[in-house]
């Protein structure tokens, strides 16, 4: 069911050109756009970058036409439907296919499509430092007090990594996992299955409240 | 004087009438028209008409050459301090260098050339540059003094795998910059491996 947050982190990266072969089109829309010098365009006063469902905004940008990369800057904001990424800077690497958020706080919003039709999907709040995603490896790392609200679970983090091919989302560094009951661990590392659910921490420490029982 | 004298003085005269015009044909032909325009001193380095080319210089570099067939008088009426105006018309081809070399080629339907500020209006205007890029506009004003061509209204072309369109464009020469404005809407083209 996390595959389609997944999925809009890999939709992003189809603005880098994926192997598929038909022509594929993007829309930018800017208030002042610039053809410099050494095959730099700059984007100035807006910019809007449309992509099938997805858009990206921000102030300002540059697109280094040799080294295929693009640099936003200021407000920038992906969004696809309800899915959306905050971060005051954006790089591509157009060629590597490789994205990096950074510039001070990523706020991030996912929305969990769920199994069952009809019930209601349960977003992924998630701040950190820096988001990078990897298309030819399918993988997301978030890094920098990685912090994430999902359903009744805050959790805490140096890094998370999400490997799309494994499937799995590991999370090291000072994790701490604290449940709306009062719950609560924390760890080394944890090793999330996207596909079941269960997980793995390492060097574990927590604190369980025992409920006696009543004797029958 | 005979009969028969008389009609080889007048085969003699026809002869030397004939040779005279061939030869007078013959030195205008071998020679470039020089059509000079402007200042005496200016002649040089400004501005001058050779053959069936338009030549404009800046700071003793080539900025544009255009190749007309037609020039029209130029107008007696004063358009402000950019002095008179001359009109070029079946404009074959033109071209704008950046030190030396093709910046890119245009065409247009009809341009004005302004004698004092050296200015010029291209109406009906198109570029393209020797990669292939390409830009209209229904008229494009080179401004010397600033070295930069200015397009007032909307612009339409396609640079690289890019197709753009704007309000406004400007191309600052010495720069070698090209500035859209006002709504630019570019849609790129990202071709599968």
């Amino acid at each position: 069911m996390q595959r389609k947050a997944i999925c809009f982190f890999l939709l992003l990266l189809l603005l880098l050109g994926s192997s598929t072969g038909a022509e594929r089109r993007v829309f930018i829309s800017a208030e002042t756009t610039r053809y410099l010098k050494d095959n730099i365009i700059r984007f100035e006063n807006g910019v809007e970058i449309r992509y099938e469902d997805m858009v990206v905004t921000a102030i300002t940008g540059e697109y280094y036409e040799d080294e295929e990369e693009l640099l936003l800057k200021e407000d920038v904001e992906a969004t696809q439907e309800k899915n959306r990424i905050r971060s005051p800077e954006m790089w591509m690497d157009l060629e590597e296919e490789h994205i990096i958020f950074r510039g001070g706080r990523v706020e991030s919003l996912f929305y969990f499509q769920q199994e069952e039709e009809g019930e209601e999907e349960m977003p992924v709040e998630m701040w950190s430092d820096t988001l990078e995603i990897w298309q030819q490896r399918r993988e997301m790392l978030a890094k920098g007090e990685v912090k994430a609200y999902y359903d009744d679970m805050d959790m805490e983090a140096d890094e998370v990594l999400i490997e799309e091919e494994k499937d799995l989302l590991t999370a090291t560094g000072n994790v701490y996992v604290l449940r709306d009951d009062g719950s609560w661990f924390r760890a080394e590392k944890v090793e999330y299955n996207l596909e079941d659910g269960t997980f793995v921490a390492y060097k574990m420490e927590s604190e369980f409240e025992l409920q006696e029982r009543e004797s029958p | 004087m005979t009969l028969w004298n008389k009609k080889w003085i007048i085969i003699l005269v026809a002869v030397v009438i004939i040779a005279a015009g061939a030869g007078i044909v013959w030195y205008f032909q071998s020679r470039d028209f020089i059509l000079p325009i402007g200042e005496e001193e200016e002649i040089s380095f400004h501005f001058r008409l050779a053959g069936n080319e338009v030549v404009g210089w800046s700071r003793g570099e080539m900025v544009w050459r255009i190749k007309v067939d037609t020039i029209l008088d130029p107008e007696r009426e004063r358009s402000g301090e950019m002095g008179e105006k001359l009109i070029l018309k079946d404009i074959e081809e033109g071209y704008f260098y950046r030190e030396g070399e093709v910046f890119f080629t245009f065409t247009v339907d009809e341009a004005h050339y302004h004698t004092r500020s050296e200015d010029l209006n291209l109406f009906g205007f198109r570029m393209e540059t020797p990669e292939g890029d390409w830009m209209e506009t229904g008229e494009m004003i080179y401004t010397k003094a600033e070295e930069i061509l200015r397009s007032p209204g909307k612009v339409i072309g396609k640079m690289g795998k890019t197709d753009i369109e704007a309000q406004r464009m400007t191309v600052l020469l010495e720069q070698e910059e090209i500035i859209f404005e006002g709504g630019v809407e570019m849609i790129h083209r990202l071709e599968g491996e």
